[in-house]
C-alpha cells in the first residue's frame, strides 16, 4: 500500500480528503495528517511516506519549503501541491523542485483520483505477460448506461467519476494493461454504438491511441476528453462517419491481434460479413493502409511495448505474443522492416532507457 | 502620377519647347546667311573673271602691238627683201631685244618665241632659258594651225606644262605686199600667275578651279574630273556639288563672247568654317544649360516633394503604431518654410491626439485597475479559496453533491474573472468555464434551462478574449428565462468563418425576442454593451457584433473574432 501524507491547515479540507477520497481503491493508505510544514517534516523523518498532498500557504513552514527540505533529505517521495494560489511564480518554483502535480483549490474528489491514477500507475503491479485471468471481467454495459444518463444531464463531473470507477474496477481485478485496453476499446465501441461518441474518421485514431496507450491514466484521459469533445460538437460536424465494417474489423483487430490466423478473408467471413476484396478496399480507404500493413505495424508496436516492459524477453516468446506464433524469422524480418532494428538490437538499446 | 514626375515632365517639356524654338531660329538664320554668302562669293568670282578676261584681252592686244611694232616690221622687211645676212641678223637681234623687254613689262608673259620662215627658232628672254623643251611643241601642229589662221591669234594649251597657255600669231608686213614672210610669234603666258593676280583668294579656302576655252579644258586646279563638273553644271550658274563625299559650293561663269568658261568650287566646310564654329559653341551652351537646368529642376522638385513623402511615411508609421511611439519627427535638411510649418503642425496634431488617447486610456485603465485591485485587496485570494475549499468539503461531507458542484464551479469562474495576466483564453478553456457556468445555472433552474454546444474541434486551441461567451449566455438567460418563466433553450455554436480568417460565435435562444426596429441593441444590458465595446476596441472594424431578433422568435447574437496572431505557433 502506498503511504500518503496530507498536509493542510484547513480542518474541513483535511477531513474531507481523508474520509471521502477512496484511497484504498488506488492502493493507498493515509499514513498521517499534518497541519503545517514542520509537523509534516517530522512525520516524513519518522516513518515511511510515499506520497504527500500539501497546501502551500501554511503557518511555520510553507509547502514549498517543505518540499525543498524533503528533497534535501531523500527523494523518492511524490509531491502534489494543493493551493488557492494560481500565481505563476509559485508554479514555477514548484516545477523547479520537481513537482509536476499542481492542483487548485477547491480540489474535487475526482481530481484527486485522477492524480492518483497518474501517480500510482508505476506502483501498481500490472502487465503480466500471461493470458488474462478469468477474474478480469467487468460489466461494461452498466458503465455505458451511467455515462449515457450523465451525458443527457450534462453532468460532466459525474462522467469523470464514472470513468474513474471504471478504471478502478479494472485495477481492482488485477487486469493487465492489455486487458485494460480491451475493456476501454469495448467501452468505446459501446459508446459509439449508443452515439455518445460519434463515429467518424477520428474515432479510428482514438481506437489506435487506446491500443497503444501505455498506462491507465492515458486511457482515462482519452475517454474523458472524447466524451466531452463530442458533447461540445453538434451533430452537423459529423458528415463523414467511419464505415461500420471497418470499425468492427478494427475493434476485433485490437482485441485479437495475438491470433495467428487473423486474415482479411477470415474477418470478412466471420466478422464483417462482406466480401474480402471489398473489405480490403474499404479498409485501405479508411485507414490509408492495407490490412496486412496495418496489422503488421500494430503487432510490431505491441512487440516493442512488451520489450520496453521486459527487455529480457526471448524473441520466440515475443513473436508468439504478437501473433507470429510459428514463424520467428518472419517476425524478425517484419520487426526490422518497421523499426529499422532487430528485436535484439532494440532490447539492448532500450535497457539504458528503462 | 506622382507629383514629382509630373513636375519633372512639365519642366522638361517646356525646356524642350524653348530648345526647339532656338534651334529653328538658328536654322533659318543659317539658311539666310548661307544665301548671302553664296551671293557674295559668286560676286567675287564674277569680278575676278572680269579682270581675268581683261588680262587675256590685253595679252591679245599686246601681240597685235608687237606685230605693228616698227622693229617687227623692219625685221620682216629685212627678212623678206634683204640679201644681206648681216642686216637680217641685226634687225632680228634688235627685235628680240625689244621682245624681251615686253616679257619684262608684262608679269604674266614668261617668254616670247619667234620662228622664221626657214624654221629657225629664237627666244626672247631676259632670264636664262626658263622654259625647256618647247621646241617640239612649237614646231608641231600648232605652228601649222597658226600659219593657217593668217594672222589671227590662236590660244592653245601645252600638255606637258599645264601652267602655261600659249598665244600664237603669224606676223606679217603691214602694207600691200604680195609676198609675206612666214614668221610666227609664240607668247608663253603663265596662267597660274594670271589667275592668282586676278583672284587673290585662290590660295585660301581650298578653292578648286577649271577653265575651259572653246569647250576645251585649258586649266584645272585641284580637280580630277573636270568633265563631270562641267556636265553637272550645264546651264546652271551655281549649285552644291559632291566631290569625294564632300559638299562643295560650285559656280560657273562664262565670258560674254562665250569662249572662256570658268568653274570655281569651294568646300562648304571651308566657306562656313566660322559659322560651324559658332554653331558648335551654341550647341555646347545648349547642352550645358540643359544639364544645369535639369539638375536644378530635380533638386528643386526633390526639395518640395521629399519632405512630403517623408511626412507621409511618418504618418503611416504613426498610424501603424497606434500613436504608441511619438517619435520626434526629424525635419528634413534644407526644408523650406512651408514644409517646416507642415511638419510642425503635424507634430502638434500627433502630440495632441496622443495626449488625448493616453489620457483616456490611462483613465480607463486606472479605473479598471483600481476596481480590480480594490476587489482583490478586499478579499485575500488565499482566504477566499481556502474558504471555498472548506465549503466544498463540507458539502461533500454532508452529502450535498449539488452544493459541492456549485462551489467548485463558482470557484473556477471566480478564478478566471480575477485572472488579470492574460486577456486571451483558448476556446477550450472558455468552454470549460462555460460548462461550469451552466452547471451552476442548471442547478438553479433545473430542466427549465437546456443548452447545446457545437464547436469545431480545430478551433479548440484558438484564442479568444476572456468573457466573450459568458456575457452572451447570461444575456440570453436573463431575457428568455427570467422574464418568460418557461423553458429556455440556448445554442452555443462556434464555427470557422467562411468569409474571413477567424471564427463566428453564435448564441441563440428561444426567448421573447424583439422586433428589429427597437432592437435590444438600442438598450443592451451592461454586460453586452461592455462586450461590444471591448470587441470593437480589440478588433476595430474587423470584428462583428450582430443582433438578429424578431418578436416571439428568439434572439441570435453573432460575433466574429479573428484568429489571434500568436496562435500559429
Amino acid at each position: 500500500m502506498i503511504q500518503v501524507l496530507l498536509v493542510d491547515d484547513e480542518e474541513f479540507s483535511q477531513k474531507g480528503m481523508e474520509n471521502l477520497v477512496p484511497w484504498e481503491q488506488w492502493n493507498c493508505e493515509i499514513a498521517a495528517v499534518a497541519s503545517n510544514g514542520v509537523e509534516a517534516l517530522e512525520i516524513i523523518n519518522s516513518q515511511k511516506i510515499d506520497l504527500v498532498f500539501t497546501d502551500i500557504k501554511m503557518p511555520e513552514m510553507d509547502g514549498l519549503e517543505l518540499i525543498r527540505e524533503v528533497n534535501n533529505i531523500n527523494s523518492g517521495i511524490d509531491f502534489v501541491i494543493i493551493t488557492g494560489y494560481g500565481e505563476f511564480e509559485y508554479a514555477q518554483k514548484a516545477l523547479r523542485y520537481g513537482v509536476r502535480n499542481y492542483l487548485l483549490k477547491p480540489v474535487g474528489i475526482s481530481e484527486i483520483e485522477e492524480t492518483l491514477l497518474k501517480l500510482t500507475r508505476n506502483r501498481i503491479p500490472d502487465l503480466e505477460v500471461q493470458e488474462s485471468p478469468e477474474s478480469c471481467e467487468i460489466d461494461i454495459e452498466s458503465f455505458v448506461e451511467e455515462i449515457m444518463v450523465s451525458v443527457t444531464q450534462k453532468n460532466w463531473n459525474k462522467i469523470s467519476e464514472i470513468l474513474l470507477a471504471f478504471i478502478k474496477d479494472i485495477s481492482s481485478r488485477n487486469c493487465s494493461l492489455e486487458q485494460t485496453r480491451i475493456h476501454a476499446i469495448n467501452l468505446l465501441s459501446l459508446l459509439i454504438k449508443n452515439e455518445v461518441i460519434y463515429s467518424n474518421e477520428k474515432t479510428l485514431l482514438l481506437a489506435g491511441e487506446i491500443g497503444s496507450a501505455d498506462n491507465q491514466s492515458v486511457i482515462y484521459n482519452i475517454l474523458k476528453d472524447q466524451i466531452m469533445m463530442t458533447q461540445n460538437q453538434g451533430e452537423r460536424s459529423f458528415s463523414k462517419k467511419m464505415n461500420p465494417h471497418v470499425q468492427k474489423v478494427l475493434i476485433y483487430l485490437i482485441k485479437h491481434y495475438k491470433d495467428k490466423n487473423l486474415t482479411l478473408k477470415w474477418l470478412s467471413e466471420n466478422i464483417a460479413y462482406v466480401k474480402s476484396d471489398y473489405l480490403g478496399k474499404l479498409f485501405l480507404s479508411e485507414t490509408g493502409k492495407t490490412f496486412a500493413q496495418y496489422l503488421a505495424e500494430f503487432r510490431i508496436a505491441r512487440a516493442v511495448e512488451y520489450q520496453k516492459q521486459n527487455p529480457a524477453i526471448p524473441v520466440y516468446d515475443l513473436a508468439k505474443l504478437c501473433g507470429y506464433r510459428d514463424n520467428v524469422s518472419y517476425f524478425i524480418q517484419q520487426y526490422k522492416k518497421i523499426t529499422g532494428m532487430t528485436p535484439a538490437e532494440f532490447a539492448s538499446s532500450s535497457v539504458v532507457n528503462t | 502620377m506622382k507629383i514629382r514626375s509630373r513636375f519633372l515632365l512639365f519642366l522638361l517639356s517646356s525646356y524642350i519647347a524653348i530648345l526647339l524654338v532656338g534651334i529653328s531660329y538658328q536654322v533659318s538664320t543659317y539658311r539666310l546667311f548661307s544665301g548671302y554668302l553664296y551671293d557674295s562669293v559668286s560676286e567675287t568670282f564674277y569680278s575676278s573673271v572680269g579682270s581675268f578676261t581683261n588680262s587675256i584681252k590685253s595679252l591679245e592686244q599686246l601681240s597685235v602691238t608687237i606685230m605693228a611694232n616698227e622693229l617687227t616690221q623692219n625685221y620682216l622687211r629685212e627678212e623678206l627683201l634683204s640679201e644681206n645676212s648681216f642686216a637680217r641678223t641685226r634687225s632680228r637681234e634688235e627685235l628680240m631685244l625689244n621682245l624681251s623687254i615686253y616679257t619684262l613689262i608684262n608679269p604674266h608673259l614668261k617668254e616670247i618665241i619667234l620662228i622664221d620662215s626657214r624654221g629657225n627658232l629664237y627666244n626672247a628672254n631676259t632670264n636664262n632659258k626658263s622654259i625647256s623643251h618647247y621646241e617640239e611643241f612649237v614646231m608641231g601642229s600648232t605652228l601649222q594651225d597658226t600659219i593657217a589662221l593668217q594672222g589671227k591669234y590662236l590660244w592653245s594649251k601645252w600638255e606637258s606644262e599645264p601652267t602655261f597657255l600659249i598665244l600664237s600669231r603669224k606676223i606679217n608686213l603691214i602694207g600691200n605686199y604680195l609676198v609675206q614672210p612666214e614668221a610666227v610669234l609664240f607668247h608663253f603666258v603663265d596662267i597660274e600667275k594670271l589667275l592668282e593676280d586676278n583672284l587673290p583668294q585662290i590660295k585660301s579656302y581650298g578653292l578648286k578651279t577649271s577653265i575651259y576655252y572653246e569647250g576645251d579644258l585649258f586649266y584645272s586646279r585641284l580637280i580630277d574630273d573636270s568633265a563631270y563638273i562641267r556636265q553637272e553644271m550645264e546651264n546652271i550658274r551655281y549649285k552644291t556639288v559632291w566631290i569625294n563625299g564632300e559638299p562643295h559650293f560650285a559656280t560657273r561663269i562664262k565670258t560674254n563672247d562665250k569662249t572662256w568658261e570658268f568653274f570655281f568650287l569651294i568646300p562648304t566646310k571651308e566657306l562656313f568654317q566660322d559659322m560651324y564654329r559658332i554653331n558648335r559653341i551654341i550647341y555646347l551652351i545648349y547642352l550645358l544649360l540643359f544639364i544645369v537646368f535639369t539638375v536644378l529642376i530635380v533638386r528643386t522638385i526633390q526639395r518640395i516633394t521629399s519632405p512630403i513623402i517623408e511626412l507621409s511615411k511618418e504618418m503611416k508609421i504613426i498610424d501603424e503604431t497606434d500613436f504608441v511611439s511619438t517619435i520626434p519627427l526629424k525635419l528634413p535638411q534644407n526644408a523650406s518654410e512651408e514644409v517646416e510649418l507642415l511638419y510642425y503642425e503635424f507634430y502638434q496634431m500627433i502630440n495632441k491626439i496622443d495626449t488625448l488617447v493616453n489620457k483616456n486610456l490611462k483613465q480607463q485603465l486606472s479605473l479598471n485597475q483600481s476596481q480590480l485591485e480594490s476587489l482583490s485587496n478586499q478579499l485575500n485570494p488565499h482566504f477566499l479559496y481556502n474558504t471555498l475549499d472548506s465549503l466544498y468539503w463540507m458539502a461533500e461531507l454532508n452529502k450535498q453533491p449539488e452544493m459541492a458542484l456549485m462551489v467548485k464551479s463558482l470557484s473556477k469562474l471566480l478564478r478566471s474573472s480575477l485572472n488579470k495576466d492574460d486577456p486571451l483564453i483558448t476556446v477550450k478553456g472558455q468552454l470549460d468555464l462555460l460548462n461550469d457556468y451552466f452547471s451552476i445555472q442548471k442547478i438553479r433552474f433545473k430542466e427549465r434551462l437546456e443548452y447545446t454546444i457545437d464547436v469545431e474541434s480545430e478551433l479548440y486551441d484558438k484564442k479568444i478574449p476572456r468573457f466573450t461567451l459568458q456575457p452572451l449566455v447570461e444575456n440570453s438567460i436573463k431575457y428568455s428565462l427570467e422574464k418568460k418563466g418557461s423553458q429556455c433553450l440556448i445554442d452555443v455554436i462556434i464555427h470557422r468563418s467562411e468569409t474571413a480568417e477567424g471564427m463566428d460565435i453564435r448564441i441563440r435562444d428561444n426567448g421573447p425576442g424583439v422586433s428589429q426596429d427597437k432592437g435590444r441593441s438600442e438598450n443592451p444590458g451592461i454586460g453586452l454593451a461592455n462586450l461590444q465595446q471591448r470587441l470593437s476596441l480589440l478588433y476595430g472594424s474587423i470584428g462583428k457584433f450582430e443582433i438578429n431578433s424578431h418578436a416571439g422568435e428568439g434572439t441570435e447574437i453573432v460575433i466574429f473574432i479573428p484568429y489571434a496572431k500568436e496562435m500559429e505557433e
